[in-house]
């Protein structure tokens, strides 16, 4: 019995190879985020959590300078006005994009954990970080937008994004939950409105 | 005797409340609210409230029957119940979306449902995608089909709003 031989693949890798990059080309185009996240995921957790604290803090970035566009206070919460405004509000977008994130990661796990999963701790943040790839790409548009163009960014750009993280949060419970769609879906509903909330009430 | 080794049969995904629902129950509930918040805000009445919940439901209805439509002609070896059953299942995503845009509207006064509404329709028909490929559907067919018929849809639901809301505002 063949010990590793697989049955046709001889003379089949350069066709398999060709039509494996040409599905991954179109990966990239229809879903950028998932592509990313793809190759990024056998990274360490500070670089997935530098995925999404730089997802935040472009975001974070573009909602202050939308509040300055139209003249509002950038920083409002905080009472903070201007440049010095817009900058702190997009270090606090990163500090959201990293602690927060182990924060909802950390939800996640104890709510997955009470219903079966055995993903470490570790694990789920890292996936729930990469989960803002989407978010990343949508944050890096909407900014070149902003500067380039003076469009008000912040909620079609940055919003879509978060809400772009949605899916492949929801992808990530399931898997930990064994296939079990519908407490994915009831978790990821709540994970993804304390980040949008979290951002309202941060930001705006 | 030597026990007899482990059976190496695929284990069969968990069963699910949701596949015994019409496959186009929760989108139709979905944009339902979806098109209740639109008519709200162009009409600001019950009567446009309610022609956009009605709208909203008679769309995703329609959406869902061209995406299942699509998908089990590109994929003619799969059952057509098996499309509806993986149309039930990836559709629930849209769920978080419809429930995050009320809560948007209601408690922080967004007006931005147009937002959820995209991106929970690019994100679901996705999905339907992705459950349409584990049950034996083509992987690139599941992925464009989808992706292209949502984005069609996405750009119908914005130009039926836009037309909806400056017929409402006459």
């Amino acid at each position: 019995m063949s010990s590793g031989a697989t049955i046709g693949s001889v003379g089949e890798g350069p066709a398999r190879t060709r039509s494996a990059q040409i599905k991954a080309g179109l990966l990239i185009f229809v879903n950028p985020g998932g592509a990313l996240k793809g190759a990024l995921s056998q990274l360490p957790i500070h670089v997935a959590l530098g995925v999404s604290g730089i997802a935040f803090g472009l975001f974070f970035l573009q909602t202050g300078l939308d509040l300055l566009r139209v003249g509002h206070q950038t920083l409002p919460r905080f009472a903070m006005t201007g440049n010095v405004g817009v900058v702190v509000l997009c270090l606090l977008g990163v500090l959201y994009g990293t602690l927060g994130v182990v924060f909802l990661g950390a939800i996640a796990w104890v709510a997955t954990r009470a219903l079966g999963a055995t993903l470490t701790l570790e694990a789920t943040v890292r996936a729930l970080a990469l989960g803002y790839c989407p978010a990343l790409v949508y944050a890096v548009f909407g900014l070149v937008m902003n500067v380039a163009f003076g469009w008000n960014t912040a909620l079609a750009f940055g919003v879509t994004g978060v809400l772009w993280a949605i899916g492949p949060m929801i992808a990530t419970l399931r898997e930990m939950l064994g296939g079990r769609i519908e407490p994915s879906v009831v978790l990821a509903t709540i994970l993804g409105g304390l980040t949008l909330f979290g951002w309202a009430f941060l930001g705006t | 005797m030597a026990s007899p080794p482990p059976s190496s049969a695929p284990v069969p995904a968990p069963a699910s409340a949701v596949a015994a629902l019409p496959h186009w129950t929760v989108p139709v509930l979905a944009f339902a609210a979806f098109g209740g918040l639109i008519g709200w805000r162009v009409g600001a009445s019950p009567v446009s409230t309610v022609l956009g919940v009605a709208i909203g439901a008679a769309f995703a209805f329609a959406g869902a029957f061209v995406l299942t439509t699509a998908l089990s002609m590109a994929n003619p070896h799969l059952e057509r119940p098996a499309v509806r059953e993986a149309a039930a299942k990836g559709f629930l995503l849209i769920l978080p979306f419809a429930i995050l845009a009320l809560a948007a509207e209601i408690l922080l006064g967004w007006k931005a449902s147009q937002v959820f509404s995209s991106a929970g329709l690019m994100t679901a028909f996705g999905a339907v995608g992705v459950e349409v490929s584990r049950r034996g559907g083509g992987k690139l067919r599941s992925m464009l089909v989808p992706t292209a018929t949502a984005f069609l849809l996405s750009t119908a639901w914005v130009m039926l709003s836009t037309i909806a809301a400056a017929n409402w505002k006459r």
